[in-house]
């Protein structure tokens, strides 16, 4: 059993061998063992008492398990690395989801020193209500060589009694070298949604030996989603003349809304790869009820990534593709 | 059965849930699985009356840390996710925010993990 040749169902494709990270995975608790749970049991999960932060600094730690297991949950902390490398006046996104069944008891408050939140000249400190803090973008310095160093924390804080159940610290660094190249390991027609894929960032530097860009961060944009596919002349002709559907914008308005992605920071593992994941689609049924005949409906997502800021590293399109039989969706990247 | 899965479902108010996946290991050797972080590998099923309930998961575009899950002989793993299920409620636009059109009482709702074998089961829910 152990170590078993897997396959993974639904095309949530093997991922790439782990990265190699001083803590275990966000949203990761090991039980039944006690040996396991004391492995688990990670310094930055464990509760302290704190006065309210003025100035991040390293913060006491408990190590009661019981005391851990009462913290709220962590379930998505980003950036995974919490060693980045990172370019001078490069924007950062934060994102922590925690997990508790009274979450207006909590707040996050992220904390730096070096750097700023929100805008280039925005507070170097920002308190999120409840567990999850939604996008939070962080901005390094300008010029920088990578001192001062630049450090954010994250503290996840009880509210009633002012204590710290959580502690989660980046310290940043300067990114020495750029990578020019990303690669699509997967290929680019239609799988099973939810997709993953996975990218090799390159080049290689010769003479040196792998890895060369771990740590560097990656920053992912997205531009709004359009219908690819559908013209005026594909909805009913009443429905199409009630709402003003002249043009393939306008279509795409009206059946997709806005959305544009889910921006987020990568940070490149030990074997030089990030990965991504698509899931999820829009609700189209009042497309597929009034189109003038059954179609594969494809939604196109344009993004970008960038390992300095301003030039474009890759550029993609994720394309989810609803089939005509209605139900079915299918996603394809490239 | 060597491995099982149980999800128990965190009330949060407003209809929300949180979902905390529990997956145990019967068997005398310890069981690793790849997977992602953060927990998104599985898919939620709801049923009223016997009849499918659609269960809306929006469009979620994430980076993914490749990870691996062990789970050790006679033990139990725990699994964070930051999807949320909320009942009774319209399709939703944040890809974290799964939605079902319909109240909690009558409603029967199965998870199915996506993950390899032996975890390609379905878990039980606890909805409170």
């Amino acid at each position: 059993m152990l170590s078993r040749a897997t396959t993974v169902r639904e095309q949530e494709q093997s991922p790439a061998p782990p990265m190699r990270r001083p803590v275990p995975a966000a949203g990761l608790h090991a039980g039944g063992n006690r040996a396991v749970s004391a492995l688990f049991a990670r310094l930055e999960d464990a509760p302290v008492a704190e006065a309210a932060p003025v100035a991040p600094a390293p913060a006491p730690v408990a190590t009661s398990e019981q005391s851990v297991a009462d913290a709220p949950a962590a379930a998505y902390i980003v950036p995974f690395d919490r060693a980045p490398l990172s370019a001078p006046g490069e924007r950062i996104i934060f994102r922590a989801r925690f997990t508790d069944p009274a979450p207006a008891d909590y707040q996050l408050e992220y904390s730096t020193t070096g750097g700023v939140f929100t805008t280039v000249a925005g507070p170097t400190t920002v308190t999120v209500p409840g567990l999850d803090s939604g996008n939070v973008d962080f901005f390094l310095p300008t010029p920088w060589l990578g001192a001062p160093p630049v450090q954010v924390v994250l503290r996840v804080r009880k509210i009633a009694d002012n204590s710290v159940s959580a502690t989660h610290t980046w310290n940043f660094g300067l990114k020495t070298r750029v990578p020019t190249t990303i690669t699509q390991q997967e290929g680019t027609g239609e799988i099973s949604l939810p997709g993953v894929y996975t990218y090799d960032i390159g080049p290689a530097i010769v003479p040196l030996m792998p890895p060369f860009y771990e740590h560097q961060t990656i920053l992912e944009r997205f531009a709004n989603w359009r219908l690819g596919n559908v013209a005026p002349a594909d909805i009913a002709p009443a429905y199409r003349t009630a709402h003003g559907l002249t043009t393939a914008d306008a279509v795409s308005r009206h059946f997709l809304g806005t959305y544009a992605g889910n921006n987020g920071t990568f940070t490149v593992n030990a074997d030089d790869r990030i990965a991504d994941r698509h899931g999820g689609h829009p609700d189209l049924r009042n497309l597929v009820a009034n189109l003038v005949a059954p179609k594969d409906v494809e939604v196109e997502l344009p993004q970008t990534y960038e390992a300095q800021p301003g030039v474009a590293l890759g550029n993609y399109t994720v394309t989810r593709i609803l089939k005509a039989d209605g139900t079915t969706w299918k996603v394809k990247k490239g | 059965m060597t491995a099982s899965c149980r999800v128990t479902a965190v009330a949060l108010g407003d209809g929300a849930y949180a979902l905390r996946f529990t997956l145990a290991n019967d068997g005398s050797t310890e069981i690793e699985v790849p997977s992602y972080e953060p927990f998104v590998s599985f898919a939620v099923r709801a049923s009223a009356g016997g009849v499918a309930v659609p269960v809306h998961e929006p469009a979620l575009d994430i980076g993914v840390n490749p990870t691996t899950l062990r789970v050790p002989a006679g033990g139990t793993v725990q699994l964070e996710t930051p999807v949320r299920l909320r009942l009774d409620a319209e399709p939703d636009t944040d890809g974290f925010e799964w939605t079902v059109p319909h109240p909690r009482d009558g409603l029967s709702v199965q998870v199915e993990l996506r993950l390899p074998a032996p975890f390609d089961v379905p878990c039980a829910v606890a909805l409170p």
